[in-house]
């Protein structure tokens, strides 16, 4: 049966999984300068190795509250196409192999902005684990700075 | 290597070619007998010829062989170059740059027809076209016999000698007579195979001509191709380089920390290496600016042809060096420019002739470094702009009212041709009168941290200067801090910086129609606030605070920006933001900074007119422009400053590049003279009450900081060391001359009941050289300040 490895990582207490080929490193330097009137989605710009990664917020991009004052401890460096963005997270977990056979869409009545995002989710045997889209993440940080303009 | 690759290769080459061959055909016009030029243009087309037949590209493959066609009866002298010959040999270059723009976007070879422009090529090869007085047949034979006769001499003379010579030198050497025989052998072999050559060159013209070109040494020593890396290859390397300077910087203090020896000299070599490496990068980006100007004589030709018009162009300074990115900047703004130039400026010969200047207009491109920055400047010899136009154009526009356009002077009314849309040209050409024009050029140039000048003395032509900085990628920023964030400013838009005492200055912070401003120097200065423009806070200093004004110039406003605190100034690399924040107008960069962290760069422009004061200053001018205008032509800004002995001295302030504050114990000697280390000079110091009448010398052991005037002579700097600097002022620009003249002073103005000293900066440098040197009177001052 086919595997593919996933990311997977650790935020509000839920467990996360990205595929782990769009992962360029694991980054635990959070020295990010804040870029003030950016979408709320930006948290604001990071040097990686001299070039500028946008770090982005995953509690705002993905509608979820912090219930704590803990601040995230580790970013994942994705390398799109032509950029890089840093997504911070609260922690990560190893790089895990995945089975097609446990995948399943998400549900109908999910949102629509988590459906952007979420590409389905894994049924493991002690937990679920979301997958995002990395592609979603990107595009998803662009549209919301459009409709900021637009309003 | 990918075929992608090869034809990338092929279609970098071939833009290659084109370009030198658009330079070669204009100078081959200028000198139509120019064999050797013939031979370059022939060779390379021959070889785009070549490359297009192995890629296959039948287009490219036909035409490039008419030309050739052409261009091989032409060296050979069948046919003589003439305008219409250049003409279609241009045509062939530009389709064939056609064809070539075709292929790089969609790597196939784009449709077309060429068989007119082929047809046209074979004809005037075979010299059917009427232009040729001669019937095609006899030409030939008559042209091409004498040539050759000419030719076998040529061949004969050249090679026969050296052996001779040869052999002499080998008698001479060795007087062995084996030896000797043996070179004598192949000496007559030598001979013997050039005899063959002369009558194969007999049989057949053509290959000899080949033979002699070939045979000629400037040609045949290749020079080594440089490597050709991508740009993005190029970014890249440059951020990582930036990046290992970082590096290096978190290295260094571990050598105090460990004071190991082997480990220091270790982390001293990669110090040197890396600071080398930085340099040697910064290298490669640059090129000459020669790289931007090769189209020029093309375009100026097509240009005044089309305007029926003779222009030269002078190039001056085309080895002046530039960021790969800027010359992609400058391009477009130039040839916009020059075509301005030639289709506005440049008169008729006729017109020309009758205002009494020579017959051919001249337009004179000239690139010099100054302080820094690259200045470009495009000058023309023609009837400069028509104010009385341009007047009249702003009135049709209804920008000014009648009569308020009748106030305006010269220099207001160069500034309408900044604006959009606006073109004093009454029929729209191909070339200009669009009215898109220098409000795009002023934009682009703007965009890369540049400037323009204009200036245009009625009737004597026109003068644009283009200030351009060295580079994109670098440029000095001023730190303010702003909340708990560092930010950079531009240099390149800062003015001035001002610190304003609320709490004693008289007026304060005043409003303007809900626009908060200040007065600075009896003018109107609108301010922001950098706290509401980032949407920080809303807070307004107190009536009693300090507060820092850094005093901007964007947009056309001048501005001044509050911030809480400056900090620096530095030299800081500037990175774009990315597409997800290209959006914050506010910003228009990142630096990473020495501890690696990022810091934002302000875009000045973008911040003025987000924060929708531009539009605010443009409806409702603070100042009264025309009269600050006619001030300004009337009065001189001057620096007070004091001596002991004298306190109300002046220096004109364009003699004035800096202030500085040092320190005693930095001034050095350098023989008699006092000098301080000053950025990559050796600044030589002037202590000015040496020079001046009625100063009393001062004594210079006491610890007290030096007040320096920096001045520049010659792109060298000279300190005048003052007592105090006081103010700027602003005098009239009569002066009253003092009589008898005294030492060092030029003369005397007025000002509220002050009699003000002007200080004559020319008669002291003299001076100061005639001290030293103990010579005669200079005729031009050159310092001798060695760096």
């Amino acid at each position: 049966m086919m595997t593919s490895d996933y990311a997977s990582f650790y935020l509000d207490g839920l467990y996360f999984g990205i595929t782990a080929t769009e992962v360029l490193e694991l980054n635990n330097n959070l020295d990010v300068t804040p870029v003030p009137k950016s979408p709320k989605t930006v948290r604001g710009i990071m040097n990686l190795r001299g070039q500028l990664v946008p770090a982005i917020d995953m509690y705002q991009c993905l509608g979820l509250t912090k219930k704590t004052n803990k601040e995230e401890t580790i970013s994942i460096i994705l390398q799109g196409d032509g950029f890089s963005v840093a997504l911070l997270v609260d922690d990560v977990g190893p790089i895990i192999p995945l089975y097609e056979s446990t995948f399943e869409q998400p549900p109908n009545n999910f949102s629509l902005v988590s459906r952007e995002l979420v590409l389905g989710v894994h049924k493991l045997p002690e937990r679920l684990i979301i997958i995002l889209d990395p592609k979603g993440i990107a595009n998803f940080v662009g549209v919301k700075k459009k409709q900021l303009q637009l309003s | 290597m990918s075929d992608d690759d090869i034809l990338d290769e092929f279609i970098i080459e071939a833009r290659e070619i084109l370009d030198q061959l658009d330079i070669d055909f204009v100078r081959l016009e200028e000198t139509p007998d120019d064999k050797k030029l013939v031979g370059n243009i022939f060779r390379a087309i021959h070889t785009l010829k070549g490359s297009s037949g192995f890629f296959a590209f039948k287009r490219l493959e036909k035409v490039s062989h008419a030309g050739e066609t052409l261009l091989g009866k032409i060296r050979d002298g069948v046919l003589a170059l003439d305008t219409q010959k250049t003409t279609i040999l241009l045509s062939t270059l530009d389709t064939l740059r056609i064809i070539i723009e075709g292929i790089e976007k969609t790597h196939q070879e784009p449709e077309g027809d060429d068989t007119s422009l082929i047809k046209n090529l074979l004809a005037l090869a075979s010299g059917d076209e009427i232009q040729t007085p001669l019937t095609p047949s006899s030409e030939l034979t008559q042209v091409s016999t004498p040539d050759l006769v000419a030719l076998i001499p040529e061949v004969v003379s050249a090679e026969v000698p050296a052996p001779t010579e040869e052999k002499t030198d080998v008698e001479k050497e060795l007087p062995n007579r084996e030896s000797s025989t043996v070179t004598a052998n192949t000496q007559s072999n030598n001979q013997a195979s050039i005899t063959n050559e002369i009558v194969s060159a007999e049989e057949a013209s053509e290959e000899s001509t080949e033979h002699v070109f070939a045979a000629d040494p400037g040609k045949n020593i290749e020079v080594a191709a440089p490597v050709k890396v991508n740009l993005e290859l190029l970014d890249k390397l440059m951020n990582l380089v930036s990046e290992m300077v970082l590096a290096r910087n978190r290295l260094l203090p571990f050598t105090t920390e460990f004071a190991h020896h082997g480990f220091s000299s270790a982390v001293r070599t990669i110090d040197l290496l890396t600071l080398e490496l930085q340099e040697r990068m910064m290298k490669t980006r640059m090129q000459p600016i020669s790289q931007v100007w090769t189209k020029f004589p093309r375009l100026i030709r097509d240009v005044s042809n089309e305007c029926q018009k003779k222009v030269t162009l002078i190039q001056e300074g085309a080895e002046t060096e530039l960021d790969r990115s800027l010359l992609d900047a400058i391009r477009d703004p130039l040839v916009h420019i020059i075509r301005n130039s030639i289709d506005h400026g440049i008169e008729t010969p006729s017109d020309r002739i009758a205002a009494g200047k020579p017959e051919m207009g001249k337009v004179l491109l000239r690139a010099t470094h100054e302080n820094g920055m690259v200045v470009i400047e495009i000058a023309d010899d023609g009837a400069g702009v028509n104010f009385d136009a341009v007047r009249q154009k702003a009135i049709e526009k209804s920008l000014v009212s009648v009569q308020e356009a009748e106030k305006l002077n010269d220099l207001q009314l160069l500034e309408f041709i900044f604006l959009p849309g606006f073109s004093t040209k009454a029929k729209v050409t191909n070339l200009s009168g669009r009215g898109v024009g220098m409000d795009v050029v002023k934009t682009n140039i703007s965009n890369i941290g540049g400037s323009i000048d204009i200036d245009s003395p009625r009737g004597k032509g026109t003068n644009i200067r283009l200030k351009i900085p060295l580079t994109l990628a670098i440029m000095p920023a001023l730190f303010v801090r702003c909340h708990t964030e560092k930010y950079a400013i531009p240099q390149s838009s800062i003015l001035e910086m001002v610190r304003l005492d609320l709490a004693s200055d008289k007026t304060g912070l005043e409003d303007f129609y809900g626009t908060p401003v200040f007065r600075l120097r009896d003018k109107l200065v609108p301010l922001l606030f950098l706290n509401h423009q980032l949407e920080f806070n809303q807070n307004l200093p107190s009536p009693d605070e300090v507060i820092n004004i850094a005093i901007l110039q964007s947009s056309g406003i001048r501005f001044g920006l509050v911030v809480d605190e400056v900090l620096n100034m530095q030299e800081v690399v500037v990175k774009p933001l990315g597409p997800l924040l290209k959006e914050v107008q506010d910003f228009g960069g990142a630096t990473i900074l020495g501890d690696g962290r990022v810091a934002l760069i302000l875009d000045i422009d973008g911040l003025a007119v987000q924060s929708g004061l531009v539009a605010k200053v443009q409806s409702r001018p603070l100042n009264e422009t025309s009269t600050s205008i006619l001030e300004n032509e009337e009065e001189i800004s001057m620096l007070l400053f004091e001596l002991s002995g004298l306190d109300k001295l002046a220096i004109p302030l364009e003699h004035v590049e800096r202030l500085e504050i040092v320190m005693p114990n930095k001034v050095q000697k350098n023989g008699n003279q006092n000098v301080i280390q000053y950025g990559n000079h050796i600044m030589q110091l002037l202590y000015l009450d040496e020079y001046i009448s009625g100063a009393k010398p001062h004594s210079r052991e006491i610890e007290h900081p030096i007040s320096v005037i920096v001045h520049y002579v010659n792109d060298l700097p000279i300190g005048l060391v003052v007592s105090q600097v006081h103010d700027i002022i602003h005098v009239s620009k009569k002066l009253h001359e003092p009589s008898p003249p005294q030492r060092g002073l030029l003369g005397c103005a007025s000002l509220a009941e002050n009699v003000i000293n002007i200080i004559d900066v020319q008669e002291i440098l003299m001076m100061s050289q005639l001290g030293e040197e103990q010579t005669q009177y200079p005729d031009v001052i050159e310092m001798s300040v060695s760096a």
